[in-house]
């Protein structure tokens, strides 16, 4: 097992050079640093002379993959590429382009805000949704498991911008008991994020609940259910014992993943609640053209997502005997 | 307690806790008692890029730094049309002519005889810096803040957590730091081009500065922070006489000069500063002057968190500066003279706060968190009625609240272009100019502003948008192509289709049909297909095409490929597009159409996108660009825009109006569409303010408790009954 983590560790490296290639490459397909100069400059700004200024500033007037002109290593150093992609390999994101503030100490910043949002709502979605989606197998086929399933249509068919809006024109604006948007450190925090995660919650139940019943349905007519239940055991201990623990494999595999994309943030709750963590952030980037912050933010979520498999893998092996990591 | 009654107590338990939880929260968004003091609350929706005196150039980075840095001149706050005054100087400075032989010109001589301007600057000698650690001093004179220790840096989150502050006087010698780092080529500076056009020798000190930089580079090493001695850099167009004087040398004649000694580009800069930032230690955080701009105005830098808040304090060594008294009977009226004569600023802090969503805005204001705001497209029904008589005004519940509503017609102006290089509808032979008039009369942007702009907007009869020198009154702006004047209304009318159809019939597209047999059909290019509106506004053009016979059709592309195409004069027409006033003047409005301004013309150096060329508009710009104001002027501008007119290279679009809601508590309000350093002149009623946000957000707890009560009673009965 040992051998195989590590064999998966050094499967990172050329995943993430391609990750880095591909963004490099489709970002500069729609880009110039031409483009990038203007965007930064404003319309008023961009005569050639001030974007050969600014290209020089920020690094954008080397050749993207190959410098001809330099000799030695300096040919593949001296480029676009290797300056602002490969460096992201020992942990230097560098500047934004459009701002120059270092990305790396902006990235931690935004994380504590993010996360503050996203791990409530994930845990208390993830319990919300097995609960109910628990409660709606056992009931299967009555009237009750058709309404819940209308009503999980129901939550999934509203766009999640209505539940925002309504959410803060009710709690905020008529009941006046929470902060319309923004967020503020230390005590006064849980008031700013208890409408947000309660949004969060609420726009993922109708998914949720469908899935989980679909998995535990599954197992619930399996065999082995049929024999615990033969051998006269309570209709709570069959459905917490036996149906949850089998029906939670797929369920607890995709967790480490989840867990780790949390980091990245939740981009339209930011966006709405004014939430300064790491979604809001893409967003921002990707609408300025600030590529420095795009390839680093991809670079990341790629990152995460590699170690988020491996622990997916390392964890089939932990919860299903079955499975062998070789 | 059994485990079954433990479950059937745990819904009333946890609505006991939600209840509880309740009980000590507000729907107040600022930290602790904030909102009872004198703070002036607001927000931004654009992410700061530089608050760099030399790099910045947006309206809402505009609304930050320049209430923190002073320029050289400033604009009166009430007065209209708008009026320069001085700010860090003793005196407007008045130019002084030469010629060729370096003899001095009388009076106002015409610009071909100028080889020389030279404008002598006396700056105040009682203005303080702000307190900060750049000006720290150890008892041997040596800076207090040398060799920082990177760990200790990185502690500090905000400027005053520095223990040692300073401060000095400002010196001549600050305004040639500033204005010889803006020839940087690292900088990156916004305005270098045009500031290169009039300023004499900032090529040369470009060059000199890289060539220091090198040498420095070659000493330290590429990988140390490099900072050269601006203040040693020789610099022709400004040179430093005594620490209190100053000598501007211009190129050429021209007068807007002293606008663009009003902007922040020409603020001091202390050396120290630039030395203090410059230390190794604090590269890695937010302490550098894009961030932490240090100045003399009304307030400073207290907090800068721009993904959340930026906070500005009042500047406790402020100079003498006090409330205007020279505004007019409507000022008196509005109650703007009531503190006529008063030490500035009147707040002690200015909270902004980034909100990128137009609607939690909205809603924060009708809690009376913020104090000012505009009105979002959605909302403008809620906040806006129609009188009986066709006035708009504030609807009843905004009465209510005792908000008020403050107009300006903004100094921008919308238009839609034609590319004067294009076959189809370029040129100056007089049948592409009746298809360009026949078009302008069609577009009739008073219905354009009816139907998009929700009526906020005046249909623009030139280029130059009112309030500006040249843009003429009542019947005197009215364009004689596309309007007439209706006495009825008092306001200028659009001429009928028929005009417009008979305007085709000359330009040889009877009904739209060319001499080929075959319709008319022509493009508009755009980067707006993702744009919110912007389908029902191609509708709205395609259908006015369509009454004049024409076929339109859109050619959409992303944003750097329409820059591109622009840039290369690939285009035929485009749509609204702006130009926002840099200052007060025509001219900068006028040489939009100056032809060595065409943006192919001059390789993308220029500001003319419609490529247009006329040598007798050219004749008379090159007149009135470096006139003073006078009735000469006055009738250039007006030759220069009939000709405009009739030529019609543009369809004049409109002047946006600027609508802003004021909470009743909020005094001195007044817009200003150039100048952006207007927080000093702000006064909060708190009192007022704090009794009317307890009076809107009481929390309605009772309403929460019976909810929390009847679920949590419906709970117990389901788990009653299940467990039972």
């Amino acid at each position: 097992m040992f051998a195989y983590i590590i064999r998966r560790i050094l499967y990172f490296f050329p995943t993430l050079l391609g990750v880095n290639l591909l963004v490099f490459v489709l970002f500069f397909l729609v880009n110039t640093p031409d483009d990038m100069a203007r965007q930064a400059l404003g319309e008023k700004n961009s005569q050639p002379e001030q974007i050969q200024r600014w290209k020089e500033a920020h690094g954008y007037q080397l050749p993207k993959f190959l410098n001809t002109q330099a000799s030695g290593m300096s040919k593949f150093t001296d480029t676009i590429f290797y300056q602002k992609s490969i460096r992201m390999f020992w942990g230097d994101f560098g500047q934004a382009d459009m701002t120059l503030e270092p990305i790396g100490p902006e990235i931690r910043r935004r994380i504590l805000p993010s996360l503050c949002i996203t791990i409530p709502i994930f845990l208390a979605s993830l319990l919300l949704n097995i609960l109910l989606a628990m409660f709606v197998a056992y009931r299967r086929g009555t009237f009750l498991d058709s309404a819940a399933q209308l009503c999980c249509v129901l939550l999934m068919s509203v766009s999640s911008l209505i539940y925002i809006i309504a959410g803060q024109f009710f709690f905020a604006k008529i009941m006046r008991l929470v902060p319309v948007s923004g967020f503020l450190p230390g005590l006064d925090m849980p008031k700013f994020l208890i409408l947000p995660i309660l949004i969060g919650i609420v726009g993922g139940l109708g998914g949720g609940v469908r899935l989980y019943r679909t998995l535990f349905l599954e197992v619930i007519n399996k065999d082995f259910v049929r024999t615990a239940r033969a051998k006269g055991l309570g209709e709570g201990t069959v459905l917490f014992l036996h149906v949850l623990k089998n029906a939670m494999i797929p369920i607890l595999t995709n967790v480490p993943i989840q867990l780790l994309m949390l980091i990245m943030g939740n981009m339209l709750l930011e966006n709405f609640f004014s939430i300064p963590g790491l979604g809001g952030f893409t967003i921002m980037a990707i609408a300025q053209q600030d590529f420095a912050i795009v390839r680093s933010m991809v670079f990341l979520g790629s990152a995460l997502y590699c170690i988020g498999l491996l622990l997916t893998d390392i964890c089939y092996s932990v919860v299903d005997p079955r499975v062998r990591l070789e | 307690m059994s485990s079954r009654r433990f479950l059937l107590c745990l819904p009333a338990l946890v609505a006991i806790l939600v209840g509880l939880f309740l009980a000590c929260t507000t729907n107040n968004p600022w930290p602790g008692k904030e909102s009872s003091n004198n703070i002036f609350f607001t927000s931004y929706g654009s992410r700061i890029k530089s608050l760099d005196p030399a790099v910045s150039y947006y309206v809402h980075e505009g609304a930050i730094l320049d209430n923190i840095i002073e320029a050289p001149l400033a604009y009166d706050y009430l007065e209209r049309p708008y009026k320069l005054i001085p700010c860090l100087l003793t005196e407007i400075p008045e130019p002084v002519y030469f010629d060729q032989s370096g003899n001095v010109l009388p009076d106002d001589p015409p610009a071909e005889q100028v080889a020389r301007v030279e404008y002598i600057l006396h700056v105040r000698d009682d203005v303080l810096y702000q307190p900060h650690p750049c000006f720290a001093r150890n008892e041997d004179g040596s800076p207090a803040y040398r060799h920082l220790n990177p760990k200790l840096a990185a502690k500090f989150k905000r400027i005053a957590d520095f223990p040692w502050q300073g401060t000095r006087l400002l010196k001549a010698e600050d305004f040639k730091v500033a204005l010889t780092r803006f020839c940087d080529p690292s900088i990156s500076a916004a305005v270098y081009s045009t500031f290169k056009s009039f300023i004499d020798g900032i090529d040369e000190c470009s060059q000199a500065i890289m060539e220091e930089t090198e040498r420095l580079k070659a000493i330290h090493g590429s990988a140390a922070s490099i900072l050269p001695d601006y203040r040693k850099i020789p610099l022709k167009g400004l040179q430093v006489i005594d620490d209190h004087t100053l000598k501007l040398v211009l190129r050429r004649k021209y007068p807007q000069a002293t606008y663009w000694m009003a902007m922040h580009f020409f603020s001091p800069i202390p050396y120290e500063t630039l030395e203090f930032y410059n230390e190794p230690a604090l590269a890695r955080t937010r302490f550098n002057l894009r961030n932490w701009p240090v100045g003399t105005g009304a307030f400073m830098m207290d907090t800068f968190m721009p993904e959340d808040t930026i906070i500005l304090a009042r500047n406790p060594h402020f100079h003498d500066d006090f409330y205007p008294s020279g505004g007019s009977d409507e000022d008196r009226r509005n109650g703007l003279l009531d503190d006529a004569g008063q030490r500035l600023p009147f707040l002690d802090k200015v909270y902004f706060h980034f909100e990128q969503e137009t609607i939690p805005t909205w809603l924060k204001f009708l809690q009376g968190y913020y104090d000012t705001s505009g009105i979002p497209n959605d909302m403008f029904d809620a906040a806006v009625a129609m009188s009986p008589t066709g006035d708009m005004g504030l609807s009843d519940e905004m009465q209510q609240q005792g908000i008020y509503l403050v107009t300006s017609v903004s100094s921008t102006t919308f238009y839609f272009g034609f590319n004067m290089l294009d076959s189809l509808v370029g040129g100056l032979d007089e049948s592409k100019k009746y298809l360009r008039q026949a078009i302008s009369i069609a577009i009739n942007y008073q219905e354009f502003i009816d139907i998009f702009q929700n009526g906020r907007g005046v249909t623009a009869q030139s280029i130059i948008p009112p309030g500006i020198y040249g843009s003429g009154e009542g019947k005197g702006r009215v364009n004689p192509v596309t309007d007439e004047w209706d006495d009825a209304t008092g306001q200028p009318r659009r001429k009928s289709m028929e005009e417009a159809r008979a305007l085709m019939v000359k330009a040889g597209y009877p009904n739209g049909i060319g001499k080929n047999g075959e319709q008319l059909v022509l493009y508009l290019d755009h980067a707006s297909a993702g744009a919110a509106g912007f389908k029902a506004q191609f509708q709205w053009l395609k259908r006015i095409f369509a009454e004049l016979g024409i076929r339109l059709e859109e050619r959409p592309t992303d944003l750097n490929r329409y820059r591109e195409n622009i840039n290369n004069g690939n285009w035929q027409m485009f749509f609204n597009r702006g130009w926002v006033a840099d200052y007060p003047d025509p001219e900068n409005f006028l040489f939009l159409f100056y032809s060595p301004n065409g943006v192919v013309a001059s390789g993308q150096r220029g500001s003319n996108y419609s490529n247009y060329n006329s040598p007798q508009f050219d004749e008379y710009f090159r007149k009135l660009e470096t006139m003073a104001n006078g009735p000469q002027r006055m009738e250039f501008i007006q030759k220069a825009i009939r000709i405009l007119q009739e030529d019609a290279p543009c369809c004049w679009g409109f002047h946006p109006t600027n609508y802003t809601l004021c909470h009743e508590w909020l005094k001195n309000y007044k817009p200003h569409n150039i100048s952006h350093s207007f927080f000093k002149y702000y006064r909060i009623d708190t009192a007022r303010r704090q009794a009317r946000q307890q009076e809107w957000n009481r929390p309605r707890l009772l309403v929460a408790y019976a909810i929390l009560a009847v679920l949590a009673a419906l709970a117990t009965i389901w788990l009653h009954k299940r467990t039972g």
